[in-house]
């Protein structure tokens, strides 16, 4: 595909959306290889940890959040539908209704450890059971945020949004699934 | 090839605020971070003028001090707290709100755009919004200076447990270290969106005919810069999570059980202090290459501009950028030969350590390359460029000693360490910056800076820096270990005060030579000779447009490339440069 410049009237040239989208979708990318860096930190620092103290307590997964994970799940389908039909806006809704759930559903696992008595000081699995869900439930909060931008944002920008929003849940269900298996998988 | 345009249309704003404060212009946007980093490097200074006093008068009382810093002070001379919290001040600024904003978010904010041949960044909100989270890190930095209790004491690299049990600690160790891990976490996240906004711009939004083999090596470097601090800072916003909550939530990442502090019995247990040194390191270690690399660049850019010669194999200048790049990221181990790592692990870090000097040797010989034969001109740019040359390889040299588990044993935590590390990363970034900006200013300010002040701000850095930091070599090799206000009480250290006398005052002399830079640039501003457009006959794209360029950059043009960055002296051709943007002719 090419379009020359030397062709373009005098003036800046128009936006061309193609650029647009693929410039959108890289700063995505990038940005999601500085949050899997984040959590391959955390990871690393979990493996230590763990390794290293003689009474290291795995506390057990809250029933509620295989509930949680299959509305996350559910979440980035219905998203993925959308995207591909996009004329159905149901499909968009459900997916924003199910991520809403997920963190619903979330505080209150949290608050079923604290009801058990499982605090960030007392339990290190908790600790990092509690530092890693915060921090994948704040990028939840972002995607959320980024989901309802789809159908908000002007026209021009909304195929792009789409396309990088989706990208970033998507990564974000992932990432759940990883920190599933990392918290309660090995135990 | 496709289309290469900016990403976005925008039109100039008109309004004060929306010009010159929260501006998207990546122009704007470099000239806030050089400025942050100016008022940053004062601060800086004055904190290391402080600990030099203490340093050279060890039982001075400074009364006028006395009474701006009652606590630090105490009726006596300066605490060994107070002292500990400059220095840890001192460095943290140092390194991150000079060397990380000047060098990579200054100038590259600035220039990168406009070298690749785009109009802005790819994402120019998002370009705001970095300098402006690194604006509130650094309050938030300067809030830890003045904290309740007073600043941190744990140094720029915040070693736990010290740094993790909160007040009983020391004095700064309460607010002070809070307010210092919460400043480091949102420096990270300003840090992550430059990174962002630069490898996008590179690769996204290149004028037609820049192809990645086109580029400056300033560009080049500056998009390395941008993977290590991309993959690195992340790294660290993780060890500052789980560090403030060692603070403040009671948890024991880095604590270990049994600790006690003051006469008082931790409950902590199971943390691992080394755990952060890891963390820290796995940072630590590209950060400061993410201070020197862009340094690189611009000596690499300078030295071929004013020896009006292609730079010496331009293909292997950007492997040996990438290779850097690529090894600091695992060796990060030396810094931690002294934490009890097996010597075969230390062995493995000395190698890949020692495996940095092949690419930077490689650098270091393509520069001389590129000055062999050469019709120098000295200019101010070029001066500082020459010195960046001789400070990275007195630094690096030493490098390779530290290198030496053996060595580092008795070298580890000494003044040799100080030496080295002043020297390669402290001054010889700073070096970089001077010549970047004595190159730039004109650009950037449509006047060019007065080169005979340039001269004298130069031989007296030059001179000064290396009066400074070669005599704490033999500090270091008599042992005399670092972080401590004052030693007079080892008998085996008192014939060395006349040395410390001695840095200290060429550490006077050589910061009061700065007024001269500073003056000049205040001055230049009024005063300086008209720049034009190309002062120094330079080929990249910043050069083939005004000063200071317009607002999108190119104006009604489209830049198009269609020549490498570095035709000096080309036979036959009419002019003794060719720059980029000329016609395919220009070239015989
Ligand atoms: C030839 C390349 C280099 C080698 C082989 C090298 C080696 C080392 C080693 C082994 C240490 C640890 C010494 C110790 O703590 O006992 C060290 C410390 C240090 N190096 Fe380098 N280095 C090199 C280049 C650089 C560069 C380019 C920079 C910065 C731009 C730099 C900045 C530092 C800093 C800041 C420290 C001390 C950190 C601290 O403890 O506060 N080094 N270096
Ligand atoms: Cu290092």
């Amino acid at each position: 595909m090419s379009v020359s410049t030397l062709e373009l009237p005098l003036g800046p040239p128009p936006a061309d959306p193609r650029v647009s989208l693929r410039t959108s979708l890289l700063g995505m990318k990038l940005a999601l290889a500085a949050i899997g860096m984040l959590f391959t930190a955390f990871t690393s620092a979990y493996v230590v940890r763990h390794a290293l103290d003689p009474d290291w307590h795995a506390v057990p997964m809250p029933r509620i959040m295989i509930a949680n994970t299959l509305a996350l799940v559910i979440s980035s389908l219905s998203l993925e539908v959308y995207r591909r039909h996009r004329q159905e806006r149901l499909w968009l809704t459900l997916s924003q209704a199910m991520g809403v759930l997920f963190v619903a559903g979330q505080v209150f696992a949290w608050r079923q450890l604290q009801s058990r008595g499982v605090y960030l000081s007392n339990n290190p699995h908790a600790a990092f059971f509690y530092v890693l869900t915060a921090a994948h439930g704040l990028h939840i909060l972002g995607g959320l945020f980024a989901l309802g931008g789809i159908t908000v944002v002007a026209q021009e920008r909304r195929f792009r949004w789409l396309e990088a929003a989706s990208l970033y849940w998507h990564f974000m269900g992932a990432l759940w699934l990883y920190l599933l298996f990392l918290l309660f998988g090995m135990n | 090839m496709d289309v290469h345009v900016a990403a976005h249309q925008h039109e100039a704003p008109t309004g004060f605020v929306r010009k010159y404060i929260f501006s998207m212009d990546h122009k704007v946007i470099g000239i806030q971070y050089l400025m942050l980093a100016m008022v940053a490097v004062t601060v800086g200074m004055i904190l290391s003028v402080l600990m030099r006093l203490r340093l050279a008068w060890p039982l001075e009382k400074w009364p006028m001090l006395a009474h701006i810093f009652p606590e630090g002070f105490a009726g006596g001379p300066m605490t060994p707290e107070f002292y500990l919290a400059m220095l840890t001040m001192h460095g943290t600024i140092m390194v991150f709100f000079v060397l990380t904003t000047a060098p990579l978010s200054g100038f590259g904010n600035y220039f990168l755009p406009i070298q690749v041949g785009a109009r802005d960044m790819a994402f120019p909100f998002m370009n705001m919004m970095s300098f402006w989270v690194t604006f509130v890190a650094f309050v938030v930095m300067l809030m830890a200076l003045f904290a309740t209790g007073g600043a941190p004491i744990a140094g720029w690299t915040a070693y736990t447990p010290l740094s993790a049990v909160g007040a009983i600690g020391g004095p700064g160790m309460g607010a002070g270290q809070t307010l210092w891990v919460i400043s480091i976490a949102i420096f990270c996240a300003g840090s992550l969106l430059t990174a962002l906004n630069f490898l996008t711009t590179v690769l996204n939004l290149r004028a037609r005919g820049m192809s990645l083999m086109r580029m400056p090596l300033t560009s080049w470097a500056w998009f390395t810069t941008a993977i290590l601090a991309l993959l690195a800072f992340p790294v660290l916003l993780a060890g500052g999570v789980l560090l403030l909550l060692d603070r403040v939530g009671g948890s024991s990442f880095f604590i270990p059980a049994g600790l006690v502090i003051s006469d008082k019995h931790l409950t902590n247990s199971g943390g691992s202090p080394l755990l952060w040194q890891h963390l820290f390191w796995f940072f630590g270690h590209p950060e400061v290459y993410i201070a020197i690399l862009p340094g690189m660049g611009v000596t690499s850019h300078i030295l071929s501009t004013f020896s009006r010669k292609p730079v010496f194999a331009y293909k292997a200048m950007v492997g040996a950028i990438f290779a850097i790049g690529f090894i600091s990221y695992v060796v990060w181990g030396h810094h931690m030969f002294m934490s009890g790592m097996s010597p075969y692990t230390a062995m493995a870090f000395s190698i890949t350590t020692m495996a940095v000097g092949v690419p930077s040797a490689i650098k270091t010989f393509n520069w001389l390359a590129t000055l062999w034969k050469g019709q120098i001109r000295f200019t101010c740019a070029m001066l500082f460029s020459l010195g960046f040359v001789s400070l990275f390889v007195s630094g690096g040299v030493t490098g390779m000693l530290l290198a030496q588990p053996a060595v580092d044993i008795f070298l580890h935590d000494t003044y040799f360490v100080v030496a080295h590390f002043h020297i390669i990363m402290g001054v010889a970034a700073i070096f970089g910056i001077f010549a970047g900006m004595y190159y730039w200013y004109p650009k950037m300010f449509g006047r060019l800076m007065h080169e005979g002040w340039g001269k004298v701000h130069f031989w007296f850095s030059l001179v000064g820096v290396y009066c400074i930091f070669m005599p704490m070599h033999f500090l270091g090799l008599a042992g005399h270990p670092r972080r401590y206000a004052q030693l007079t009480e080892f008998k085996y250290l008192l014939h060395l005060q006349p040395l410390h006398l001695f840095i200290s005052i060429a550490a006077f002399i050589t910061i009061t030579a700065q007024v001269i830079f500073f003056f000049n640039f205040f001055w230049s501003l009024k005063k300086g000779k008209p720049a034009g457009d190309n002062p120094w006959e330079s080929t990249s794209l910043e050069w083939s447009i005004p000063s200071p360029p317009p607002f999108d950059n190119f104006g009604p043009i489209e830049p198009i490339v269609h020549h490498g960055p570095y035709e000096y002296s080309v036979p036959g051709a009419a002019k003794d440069y060719i720059m980029q943007t000329d016609p395919p002719e220009a070239r015989p």
